[in-house]
């Protein structure tokens, strides 16, 4: 696990702000990586009882996110890869093969979607919330921290110790099995 | 272009990372394939809408659990 990077003058967080700051971020990060509600139980809690034990060496909130996201990311994949220890399976190498793009089929429809700025109904999001849980581990990763966090390749890439090719190809498969998964509920009538 | 090849580019093409030539090529598949013309949008509205999803609360129960940790993890750490 990384340090803590040096300190600037801020005032330092409180265990309650960051509780209340970033609590349901860590969760829901945690969440998507590893697909399950009790280990992101698990890892939200190792994070901030960590956090909170360094507190006093952070001076500001946008040091501290910068560094939670990265200790988030480092805790679901080492709770995930315990897991797989113990269960003897599900190794990175097997798995970038088993996430090949459809092949071209029959005819596509088109989505019934608005020209402008998409709205997320509760609904739109459980589906894609499940979308994203069936995504294979490694996938998984990738797409969330760049399509759902927002993070730039290279950073994505230095945290999951990949090269910039290899996100960027799991990335567009993960894309395009996201894009077939969601297709049977865009198409109809279920979007906005 | 294939429709394969096309779909194969929708990634450097959403990073806007395609050559010149190679953007001539795929835009032209994309006029005269329909499919291919909804399959971009679609792909495209994938990727839009992810950045919608909410983190939202944490879910009831975990919270009260959450808080309880952290304390002990404050207490052992005050000794």
């Amino acid at each position: 696990m990384s340090d803590p990077p040096p300190t600037t003058a801020a005032p330092t967080p409180t265990p309650e702000s960051v509780f209340r700051e970033f609590a349901p971020r860590i969760y829901h990060l945690a969440r998507r990586m590893l697909g399950n509600d009790a280990d992101a139980e698990d890892v939200t809690q190792d994070v901030l009882v960590q956090v909170i034990r360094k507190l006093d060496t952070f001076r500001g909130d946008a040091q501290l996110a910068t560094w939670l996201h990265r200790v988030t990311v480092n805790a679901a994949l080492a709770f995930r890869q315990k897991r797989a220890n113990r269960q003897k399976r599900e190794t990175t190498e097997a798995a970038d093969d088993v996430l090949e793009a459809a092949p071209v089929g029959g005819p596509v429809k088109r989505w019934n979607v608005g020209p402008d700025e998409p709205v997320l109904a509760a609904e739109q999001a459980a589906v894609i919330e499940r979308a994203i849980a069936e995504l294979p581990g490694p996938f998984r990763d990738v797409y969330v921290l760049a399509d759902v966090e927002g993070l730039p390749n290279q950073e994505i890439a230095d945290m999951l110790g990949m090269s910039i090719p290899a996100v960027k190809s799991r990335l567009h498969r993960a894309r395009l099995r996201m894009r077939d998964a969601l297709a049977p509920h865009f198409e109809g009538g279920l979007a906005s | 272009m294939t429709c394969d090849e096309f779909r194969q580019l929708l990634g450097d093409h959403h990073a806007g990372e395609l050559v010149v030539e190679v953007t001539e090529r795929f835009d032209f598949h994309r006029t005269g394939c329909p499919d291919c013309g909804f399959y971009l949008e679609s792909y495209t509205h994938t990727v839009k809408v992810m950045r919608l999803l909410k983190c939202g609360p944490l879910p009831a129960g975990v919270e009260e659990r959450l808080r309880a940790a952290c304390a002990l993890g404050e207490k052992s750490e005050r000794g």
